[in-house]
């Protein structure tokens, strides 16, 4: 059969029918760069194995941003072995450049690093209110293991959170617990919600401020929070500079450490001065009066007052007033809030 | 941007190519002759053809940022052939896609928690029971004003 059908013409056949594969996509179809630079792609191109055919596009974003030349030099740059992750990096590049034709890749790093502030920022506020739950929970705990404690411990708390933020005269810690009801002991939930306020104000503390400061307080935030941990008698939850915050005491009969910080001698001393013509007896009532109502800072002020009454009266009435103070104190400190604003011990203090 | 020492000096990129600054120079607002290697580093990776033809496509007022991104990503390039800048942008990936892991994990942890401190809560409001309408029995609604029948 096959003397009908010469060799050669089987060779023509076939070399027609390699033609035609070879026109319709074959193996051996130009790659994208020769295409595009409407050349022959012989099989040593060395960007056929990096652009396929159909990737045209890709090819015309590399070639716009790089070009063909600057392409094959960084190729041969780098081993044989990360040809390809280098071209990869390449027509990505080239791709982000005809996207943001302006700002290219850096355009995603902008934005990147933007996502990762903002995370960062989320982060910290979660973090922040996830410690202040944990302590609350420690702090409920410890109350139900240990209730013969707990009404001194909680009034001390609530005593204790007072902002000392080195300004003539004290601020008090006045946040959100302004309800002017009187504090019962055994009360969690007063105490939870006092903290819980705080945490309010102390968040939005945080998020009003600029993010570079904001990193900053939100790391004091953490650190006071830890702190408070570590602290049975810790005060709230505050606003409160974190050096302040390392010097107060643990113990509320050890005050001599807390009032060494506190710098309100100049209040002292302009108020001596307009206030020395009046009587002892007045000033001690009007003293006892006015801190009957101070919350926050009680036992401190007391100290305070007694130091001044001592520069002021002499010892005989330092004594005396302190011995005043005393007797005052152990009566009220059951019913001592903690709603008491600075401006009213400031009234108190100018007593003096 | 122009040249502050003298008016007619060639920018850098001119100097670099040996060629005449001429007054409506491309490149002379953004390649001052104080800074050759900014040129130079774009001139190497991309080069100035390129560069100029995307400058012109490009809006005058953005410009000198696309310039800047250009030589920085040019300056990437030359310290690392195979990624460039498309490396700190990966990095940058890992780094969102962690902080987003920790941030779903400690939002998880405290729904967790605030939803035990209201369970704790609970028990313990018992006491102001008129504040949480809710917690009466129907019985006790006329003596609470927050109760709705």
């Amino acid at each position: 059969m096959h003397h009908f059908f010469p060799s050669f013409l089987t060779q023509i056949i076939l070399h027609l029918l390699t033609q035609i594969m070879t026109l319709k996509g074959g193996t051996s179809q130009a790659c994208a760069a020769c295409k595009y630079q409407r050349k022959r792609c012989t099989p040593e191109c060395a960007l056929a194995p990096h652009f396929r055919p159909e990737q045209t596009e890709i090819f015309k974003n590399a070639h716009k941003l790089f070009g063909v030349r600057n392409i094959l030099r960084i190729l041969e740059q780098v081993d044989p072995a990360m040809k390809n992750e280098a071209m990869r990096s390449i027509i990505y590049q080239a791709n982000m450049r005809d996207r943001s034709p302006v700002h290219g890749c850096l355009g995603v790093i902008y934005q990147l690093q933007y996502q990762i502030r903002q995370a960062e920022k989320e982060l910290y506020t979660v973090f922040s209110q996830l410690e202040l739950y944990k302590q609350n929970q420690r702090r409920q705990q410890e109350i139900t293991l240990s209730p013969m404690d707990s009404p001194e411990s909680q009034q001390l708390q609530l005593g204790m959170g007072v902002e000392q933020s080195g300004n003539p005269g004290l601020t008090l810690f006045q946040n959100e617990v302004n309800d002017h009801t009187p504090q019962q002991p055994f009360v969690p939930v007063a105490a939870f919600q006092i903290s819980y306020s705080g945490n309010e104000n102390g968040s939005d503390v945080i998020n009003v401020d600029s993010k570079d400061s904001m990193n900053m307080n939100n790391v004091m935030w953490g650190q006071q929070i830890c702190y408070n941990e570590n602290n049975d008698k810790s005060q709230m939850v505050n606003t409160q500079p974190l050096t302040i915050q390392d010097e107060v005491t643990h113990d509320y009969d050890e005050i001599y450490p807390f009032f060494d910080t506190i710098d309100d001698t100049q209040s002292y001393i302009d108020s001596k001065e307009a206030n020395e013509s009046s009587s002892d007896s007045s000033q001690l009532k009007e003293a006892t009066q006015s801190i009957q109502h101070v919350a926050g800072n009680t036992l401190k002020n007391a100290q305070l007052q007694v130091n001044k009454c001592l520069e002021i009266y002499g010892l005989v009435g330092g004594l005396g007033f302190g011995y005043v103070i005393l007797g005052v104190l152990m009566e009220d400190i059951a019913q001592i809030t903690v709603a008491c604003t600075g401006s009213e011990l400031m009234q108190a203090l100018t007593f003096f | 941007m122009a040249s502050s020492t003298h008016p007619n000096a060639p920018c850098a990129a001119c100097k670099f190519l040996r060629r005449k600054c001429i007054q409506g120079c491309v490149f002379s607002p953004y390649f001052p002759p104080e800074d050759p290697t900014k040129f130079a580093n774009v001139h190497k990776i991309f080069g100035a053809s390129n560069v100029s033809k995307l400058l012109n496509e490009i809006a005058p007022h953005q410009r000198e940022d696309a310039v800047n991104s250009l030589a920085y990503e040019a300056e990437a390039r030359l310290k690392d052939p195979v990624y460039g800048c498309v490396g700190a942008i990966s990095v940058l990936q890992r780094q969102v896609l962690r902080l987003q892991k920790e941030l779903d994990a400690t939002n998880a942890d405290l729904i967790r928690f605030s939803s035990d401190q209201n369970t704790l809560m609970m028990p313990q409001s018992s006491g102001n029971s008129l504040q949480n309408p809710h917690m009466l029995p129907p019985n006790y609604g006329a003596y609470s004003w927050n109760y709705n029948p």
